[in-house]
């Protein structure tokens, strides 16, 4: 299942947090590969948008114990929290709340802005040690080349030197070069010998691609303060992971005079400056404790260290476990989606099915099947109600029936009884009326104008007689408002929303030439439909835009129209 | 006169001492063979040497000539550029923004003190 953004940052912090708990209890007591795997493993958590389902998980434990889906939609944590395999989160049916979703697009911007500031610092950084490097000078000293010599790789290593640089380092994937400050000292063989295999090891282990993805890593999730802790940490343990490996190739004899090399060379580097800092300290100092700690491999630290990354990966690097299918999950997703909303405007109107306030729906996606109905492809799935505990609470877990949806267009069947028979919905549905509108529409306006996509709307005020205060304001009189409202047009305003294939359209079908299920008498009064052409064509039956005096009620989210609704004023 | 050149620069001056006045595109040739950079790389560094005051640069055919004796350039130091550049490796850039500075000599002692208690 595809994780957003968030979702991914959340779940890759846990692993992070995890990760540096285990790390702290133990870094000196298991082999420093394993944390080199564990937060390759969270980069990989942070990369891959998809979720991956255990049983394990601790999103499942955390299910089991507390009922995440009755309070998805409620907390705004649950939104990070990673999708479970395939059940979607119920979608509250009430459509009344809107979101407050004009700060996305800021912090869409904000974010952008901070990736790209990240990104181009490491670029500049990068850029500017290249360039310097490139004007390094070739080592040709034979001790460079015996070890040269002895130390075959696929890739060619090259040695060389530069002034530029105050410590070794090693740059370059594909063609790694060794790169030694100009005072190196060749005479001092031992060193040399250390030096040398300390990068060889890192180019070993392809170190410096690694870091370029952990570095690609943090761009992607700067705003995420764990994700520094891992880029900082990770960065320490492959010198860790590294200087293991050397002290494990060259024997414990070589820990203390390896680390009395590390610690000149820090000396060397720092001459007599007066500065201190409690950073570099801990990271030098946790590297000379480690190297001196270093012991040999046992079977019994090997044995805990798998066991530790079976269950670091099975708990935090997977989501809850749902329903396994081999349908794919986006087209999955993608009809009950279209099931939702088609379900919450057709039929948040009709009585019986919906309770006012708006039951929560839940898909069962184990009954998930892909069908064919009228030569089109469709997904069916089983409708139940999401337990919604005081109001019909003995609807909980009730199947509501099945519904299916194609794929293309807005083609819905229903089969009630599970008897493979399957009504459609026809494209334009007759509804009774419920007082519940006007929570849903709270926008009243004239129609000004359409286009294929935009809707132009004259927005006014609707104020009936229960608004007193307003009444009096205006000093309205009942002769003024004879069915109990009024519509003040003093203060309206031209604005143009946008119109979406979601739109949904219900309006009064007085001569009943839409409606096609009229078998209903109390049916037909109302038309609901997703069809934008039906809904223009019964605009055509109204005066034109520019006579109109008829207001229609919207909802109106972000810019967009949801839905627009006509009141039966008499 | 006192110039300090890095060692890119001197290799760039040796060849000149060597050969006497030669083209820019006969130095690149000759340093492509000894240190495989690429003539651009060359050229960048006969710039910074121009800049110097170390190479004149003279018409026709842009011939370089060497304005100072081998025996008057000295070695530079490389503190300041090191701080710059931040060891090369981006990681330490991120360090260096987190206040990585050198250590004192203070803190070197406790570390050799460190390894003399863990043997």
């Amino acid at each position: 299942m595809i994780m957003s953004l968030l979702q991914l940052s959340f779940s890759g912090a846990v692993l992070i947090l995890a990760i540096t708990l285990i790390r702290a209890v133990a870094i000196n007591r298991l082999p420093k590969k394993v944390f080199l795997i564990l937060w390759e493993i969270s980069m990989i958590r942070l990369l891959l948008p998809f979720s991956i389902p255990s049983i394990f998980s601790v999103y499942s434990l955390l299910e089991r114990n507390a009922p995440i889906h009755d309070t998805f939609t409620g907390t705004p944590a649950a939104a990070f929290l990673p999708p479970t395999g395939q059940s979607p989160p119920p979608v509250e049916i009430s459509p009344a709340a809107p979101e407050p979703k004009h700060t996305i697009p800021l912090l869409l911007i904000v974010y952008c802005i901070g990736a790209f500031l990240i990104a181009a610092c490491f670029a500049a950084s990068y850029i500017r040690c290249r360039m310097e490097f490139r004007i390094s000078l070739p080592v040709s000293n034979e001790l460079a080349q015996e070890w040269l010599h002895s130390h075959p790789l696929r890739r060619p290593i090259e040695i060389r030197q530069s002034d530029q640089i105050a410590a070794p380092l090693t740059y370059g994937v594909f063609c790694p070069v060794i790169l030694l400050p100009w005072k190196t000292n060749w005479k001092n063989r031992e060193q040399i010998q250390y030096i040398l295999t300390h990068e060889y090891i890192h180019i070993r282990r392809w170190d410096a691609l690694t870091k370029l993805i952990a570095a690609a890593v943090l761009t992607i999730h700067w705003f995420n303060p764990l994700v520094w802790v891992m880029y900082i940490l990770f960065n320490r343990d492959i010198e860790l992971s590294c200087d293991e490996c050397l002290v494990r190739r060259l024997g414990p004899d070589s820990r203390s005079s390896y680390a009395l090399t590390l610690i000149g060379m820090e000396e060397e580097k720092s001459g007599l400056t007066p500065l201190c800092n409690n950073f570099s300290k801990n990271a030098i100092e946790e590297r000379i404790t480690a190297i001196m700690k270093t012991k040999k491999l046992t079977l019994a630290a090997s044995l805990i260290s798998a066991a530790i990354l079976i269950s670091v990966v099975l708990m935090f690097a997977t989501s809850a476990e749902a329903g396994s299918s081999d349908m794919p999950n986006s087209e999955i997703n993608t009809a009950m989606e279209k099931l939702t909303i088609y379900l919450t405007t057709i039929n948040h109107l009709r009585e019986g099915m919906m309770n006012e306030g708006g039951e929560p729906m839940e898909w069962d996606t184990e009954t998930a099947k892909k069908l064919e109905l009228d030569g089109r492809s469709c997904y069916a799935f089983d409708l139940r109600f999401a337990n919604d505990e005081g109001k019909n609470g003995q609807m909980a877990g009730r199947r509501a029936g099945t519904y299916a949806v194609s794929l293309e267009g807005w083609h819905v069947y229903n089969d009630m009884d599970g008897d493979n028979i399957w009504d459609e919905y026809p494209a334009c549905y007759g509804i009774s009326f419920t007082p519940d509108w006007a929570n849903t529409y709270p926008i009243c306006g004239i129609i000004r104008g359409m286009t294929e996509d935009t809707l132009t709307v004259e927005v006014v005020e609707f104020i009936t007689d229960d608004n007193a205060e307003r009444v009096k304001e205006l000093g309205l009189t009942e002769s003024d408002m004879p069915n109990g409202y009024h519509i003040n047009m003093d203060n309206s305003k031209l604005v143009t929303w946008q119109r979406t294939d979601q739109t949904s359209y219900i309006f009064i079908d007085w001569s009943r030439e839409f409606v096609e299920n009229a078998q209903d008498p109390d049916s037909g009064w109302y038309c609901a439909t997703m069809d934008r052409s039906i809904f223009e064509k019964y605009l055509s039956t109204y005066p034109s835009f520019d006579e109109m005096r008829m207001p229609f009620f919207f909802n109106v989210e972000d810019d967009v129209v949801k839905g627009i609704f006509e009141y039966p004023f008499m | 006169m006192d110039i300090k050149l890095f060692d890119s620069e001197l290799k760039v001056m040796n060849v000149l001492w060597q050969e006497g006045d030669t083209t820019a595109k006969n130095i690149a040739g000759i340093l492509k063979e000894e240190t495989g950079w690429n003539v651009n790389t060359t050229y960048t560094i006969i710039k910074r040497c121009i800049k110097k005051g170390a190479i004149e640069r003279s018409e026709p055919n842009f011939i370089c000539h060497a304005l100072i004796p081998k025996e008057e350039v000295q070695q530079a130091e490389t503190d300041e550029l090191i701080n710059k550049i931040y060891d090369g490796s981006a990681d330490k850039l991120f360090a260096a923004l987190l206040g990585r500075k050198k250590l004192s000599a203070e803190q070197i002692n406790r570390l050799k003190q460190i390894v003399e208690n863990m043997e």
